[in-house]
């Protein structure tokens, strides 16, 4: 499958395999992972992902035309993950094979570029608080201890 | 909330929005009313904003969705059992 919105994790192995024939002289596949962000209220620990699902799909259709159109004879893949993705998983994968290199490299940086500004998926931070833990309270003595 | 019925017909217009405008909209699906002829996106969403202070603000950087398509203007005038996503700017990848 080409194009998928996907709670689940998302393979690197998969998407490659995905795209192979014996045409693809070159593979291009971006893949975006989340990063462990300082923000004024702590460190990222995760983003919650939510897509609008069938507009969504439909604008993977519609990038993926698009780039046929630019790079003729490409073949585009467009995976998103939904829900939580901690530190280090993989959100996106935007790959492209083709021919030649440059229409490879053209096309999957032509569709990670749309897909951030028409695909309609929000990501919002998790984080962990900055601030120190509260010092622990002493424990009052056991009576009887001692 | 089931949509409004009389009679068996749908008598309600339903909006949802995501991430931003899901808060403004207090996390909630909306049922408004609206005549069997429809009713004007604009004038609905109007209707809806002076109902949820936070959404106003937020309106003109929303795309609108009908039905899953792209609204073509927001003169369109939407019917009962139609329904209206609100998106803010995106933030995938």
């Amino acid at each position: 499958m080409l194009h998928r919105l996907s709670s689940r994790p998302l393979s690197l192995a998969r998407a490659y395999r995905a795209l192979e024939s014996e045409s693809a002289g070159a593979i291009v596949v971006f893949v975006g992972r989340v990063r462990p962000d300082a923000t004024g209220h702590g460190k990222v620990v995760a983003l919650d992902y939510e897509a609008d699902r069938n507009p969504a799909l439909g604008s993977f259709r519609e990038i993926d035309r698009a780039a046929f159109r630019r790079y003729p004879g490409v073949r585009m893949l467009l995976w998103h993950r939904t829900g939580r993705v901690p530190v280090g998983q993989i959100a996106v994968i935007v790959g492209a094979a083709a021919s030649h290199r440059s229409a490879a490299f053209g096309a999957a940086r032509f569709a990670i570029e749309r897909l951030k500004v028409q695909s309609p998926i929000w990501k919002s931070d998790r984080v962990r608080s900055a601030r120190p833990p509260r010092p622990r309270r002493s424990r009052p003595a056991a009576p009887g201890g001692g | 909330m089931g949509p409004d019925r009389k009679g068996g017909a749908v008598r309600t217009v339903r909006v949802r929005g995501f991430a931003t405008a899901r808060a403004a909209l207090g996390d909630r699906l909306w049922e408004l009313p609206a005549a069997p002829d429809g009713v004007r996106i604009d004038r609905l969403l109007a209707r809806l904003a002076a109902r949820c202070p936070r959404l106003a603000p937020l309106l003109p950087t929303c795309r609108i969705f009908v039905n899953d398509e792209p609204a073509r203007s927001l003169e369109t005038r939407v019917r009962p059992g139609d329904e209206i996503t609100l998106h803010p700017p995106y933030s995938g990848g």
